[in-house]
């Protein structure tokens, strides 16, 4: 079957908020030790979807599978297998670095000892062992994007799930961080990250979905889908929206 | 641009509002009982007024001055205040600074304790029904005192907000609003020695309190009413006085909030693992450690042990007042209310959590890991301070023979409150000052909603403590030794039972609506 060999599987995930439909159903299969992007314009429900698979949001209908185990039906399982970065929540601020890292490895149970061998390997390759012990209140927002990584990777899950992860980060971070997916997709793991960035999705991913207004418009390999051009062009091309370019007359000095 | 200011106050009150209904529910009770409060107090004044007016008006000032009084107090000690319509929020606008203190004044009538006031010092003037002219007058300088109410208020919070960026000031602070309390015992014997004395004061205090901010505008027509015309100016040239003053306040604060930005201190580093370090490796240690740190760094935390100090103050300074085996009984009881009232601090705790509770619910952490985390953080913080409490007041009770039934009444409530706040957090969420917000700040209708639920959870306490309550009655009066061991092991019996029995049904809770939970945050924040 299908789903077995799939890391991320979603059949029809549905989300309407009132008479708003936020997500409509369509099937999507994240191969395992695929590098995939999922891109879309704002708003166009990428957050949804990724929280629907997560478990932070109770779809409206239809399922998601996370290597065959189905979040919502076994939800603690599921859970066990997936690291995830969430975009716009808040983090416990209030604990230092390496308390956050440390609490987030603990909440899933994991011995101690390892918890403190894996918080400082991740702080280290995160670039944040000198700010360990400062509040995270105090870390800028690429540290925060960067903690938040750590957290979502100190219980060596299967899949990661990345919302924005390079958003606010510095070009440095962002490489470090970019490396550190690569090794992880090569060591077997599979990423499914959301972005804004075409440049980088094309870079980085080998896998993209296009999504807009809830809708799948496009899914396959990074060359399928940009069928030759650059993805920024297909995916203007699919989205839509450009502007007809005139300005805004006044505004001069 | 000052009406601008006003409406907006009124779009951000009501999209507030259309946000969640629970705030809506909240402003709307709040605002029926203030309207009932009012119009008693219509009814009472006016009575008076035709049939006693020479003691109505010293009433109508008293009450008038108390409520502006509260105006400055209230605001920076207790409740904070609603924080959409900071000065700060305009620093980017090319707005005159005189322009926007107006409007924000002004501003400040939107929404319930804003307007009730105005309204309730309007009607005190009908205090004055027998006499035409000081009515009148009433009717104008009540505008004037509610105008010093909301500068009072505003340039408070503002002064506040620079000297208590540390906290504990506010906590320390809080203590004085309980010190008018210690009065009330010794006022009440007054009362009681003669009734003619009290009518004596009463008019020699709304004398008094004309001379003050607070009063000043509400003496004029009390004055005029007795023919006093000579006081009538002197508090005419306070009034304006006063209010200039205030007013030259709020914009100076004003003038300094829009050019400072909101400061950030960097706090003091963490070393090694903190409280997370010293509890088990399992979810509920990790739970507990990061609660228990929460406690200790998080101001709003704090709010809930405020009372404590006030609290052990009050029993020391009320002790020794009172005579009589009864009267040390309710010295005894005020004991009781500190721990009934730390279970109740964890049940806003995923609220406070805010959206960072995510991290919970992506961790696939259990209801049950969850739930006792934060009960055992609790317990370390209020086990402590609830035995302080119990030793004091036995000390002071004087009787030995009710420590057993004290003990066990107060951890039994302890026990009680812990359980049913357990279960109404995983169930219910509130809108909360958001995480590093200042305490100062509260959202509308969130004063009527938290009396609501401090209501709904108190009486939930009593009763599933009421078997403990009434043996610990009987223990003091009769002083039984008998009676007092049985409190002891009723209250810790009956307490643990609830504890559990809230613990998991908050478990069942959590772990049924998780996301549920997570979006009634998000929609707080």
């Amino acid at each position: 079957m299908q789903t077995q060999r799939d890391a991320v599987s979603l059949r029809g995930l549905v989300k309407r908020f009132g008479d708003k439909v936020a997500v409509s159903p369509f099937d999507l299969s994240v191969p395992a030790g695929s590098f995939y992007g999922l891109v879309g314009p704002n708003g166009a429900g990428k957050t949804t979807t990724l929280s629907m698979l997560t478990g932070l949001l109770r779809p409206d209908g239809g399922a998601a599978f996370v290597d065959g185990v189905d979040v919502w039906a076994q939800p603690q399982q599921a859970k066990s297998l997936l690291g995830v970065l969430a975009d716009g929540v808040r983090l416990f601020d209030r604990l230092s670095g390496l308390q956050l890292v440390t609490y987030a490895g603990r909440l899933r149970g994991m011995p101690a000892d390892e918890v403190a061998s894996r918080a400082n390997d991740l702080l280290r390759v995160m670039d944040l062992e000198a700010d360990a012990g400062k509040l995270v209140v105090d870390y800028s927002a690429g540290m925060r994007k960067k903690i938040g990584l750590a957290c979502a990777m100190i219980h060596a899950p299967h899949v990661l799930v990345l919302d924005e992860p390079f958003e606010a980060v510095d070009p440095v971070s962002a490489a470090n961080i970019r490396d550190i997916l690569t090794q992880y997709v090569s060591g077997g793991g599979t990423v499914l990250v959301s972005s804004h960035v075409m440049d980088l999705v094309q870079r980085m991913c080998s896998h993209v979905a296009i999504i807009s207004a809830g809708q799948l418009l496009a899914n396959g390999t990074v060359d399928e889908v940009r069928a030759g051009g650059s993805l920024e062009d297909r995916f203007v091309s699919l989205v839509g929206g450009r502007g007809t370019g005139e300005g805004l007359s006044w505004l001069h000095t | 641009m000052v009406a601008h200011l006003i409406r907006l106050r009124w779009a951000l009150l009501v999209n507030g509002l259309r946000r969640s209904p629970w705030q809506l529910v909240g402003v709307i009770l709040g605002g029926v009982y203030v309207a009932g409060l009012l119009v008693l107090a219509a009814a009472g004044l006016t009575a008076l007024g035709v049939t006693a007016p020479a003691q109505a008006a010293p009433l109508a000032v008293i009450a008038g001055s108390l409520v502006v009084l509260g105006w400055a107090v209230v605001p920076v000690l207790l409740t904070g205040m609603d924080g959409s319509m900071e000065p700060q929020r305009f620093a980017l606008y090319p707005i005159k600074h005189s322009t926007l203190a107006t409007g924000l004044t002004l501003a400040g009538f939107v929404g319930v304790p804003g307007l009730a006031t105005l309204l309730f010092l309007e009607l005190s003037s009908l205090a004055y029904v027998r006499s035409l002219l000081a009515l009148l007058i009433n009717v104008v300088a009540a505008v004037g005192a509610a105008l010093m109410a909301q500068l009072l208020a505003r340039t408070g919070i503002a002064v506040a907000g620079m000297v208590a960026t540390r906290r504990g000031v506010r906590e320390s602070a809080s203590v004085l609003v309980f010190l008018p309390l210690f009065f009330i015992g010794p006022l009440a014997g007054l009362v009681a020695a003669n009734a003619d004395a009290l009518l004596q004061v009463a008019h020699t205090a709304a004398v008094m309190l004309g001379f003050t901010p607070f009063g000043s505008f509400l003496g004029i027509a009390a004055a005029v009413a007795q023919g006093k015309w000579l006081l009538a100016g002197a508090y005419t040239l306070l009034s304006a006085g006063y209010l200039t003053l205030a007013w030259w306040a709020h914009l100076a604060c004003l003038r300094r909030a829009v050019v400072t930005p909101p400061r950030v201190v960097s706090s003091a580093a963490a070393k090694g693992l903190g409280w997370i370090g010293r509890f088990p490796a399992t979810s509920w240690g990790a739970v507990a450690g990061r609660c228990l740190t929460y406690w200790f760094k998080d101001p709003r935390y704090a709010a809930s042990l405020a009372m404590l100090p006030a609290m052990v103050v009050l029993i020391l300074v009320l002790g020794p007042l009172t005579q009589g085996s009864a009267a040390h009984g309710s010295v005894v009881i005020i004991a009781l209310v500190v721990p009934a009232v730390l279970g109740f601090s964890i049940s806003a705790d995923i609220s406070y959590d805010s959206t960072a509770f995510s991290l919970h619910l992506l961790s696939g952490v259990r209801g049950m890991a969850d739930r006792v985390g934060r009960a055992v953080a609790l317990w370390c913080v209020a086990l402590p301070l609830t035995v302080v409490v119990v030793i004091v007041a036995s000390v002071l009770a004087g009787d030995p023979a009710w420590i057993p039934a004290l003990i066990g009444t107060a951890l039994g409530l302890l026990l009680c409150s812990t359980g049913l706040a357990s279960a109404a957090s995983a169930r219910w969420t509130y809108a909360v000052p958001l995480p590093g917000e200042s305490p100062f700040k509260t959202p509308p209708g969130a004063g009527a909603r938290m009396a609501v639920t401090q209501l709904a959870l108190f009486a939930g306490i009593i009763a599933t403590a009421l078997p403990t309550l009434v043996l610990f009655a009987i223990t003091l009066f009769t002083s039984s030794v008998l009676f007092s061991w049985i409190t002891l092991v009723v209250g810790l019996v009956l307490g643990a039972v609830v504890a559990v029995l809230g613990v998991r049904i908050g478990a069942r809770w959590y772990d049924q609506r998780g996301p549920e939970l997570m979006q009634a945050v998000e929609l707080n924040a």
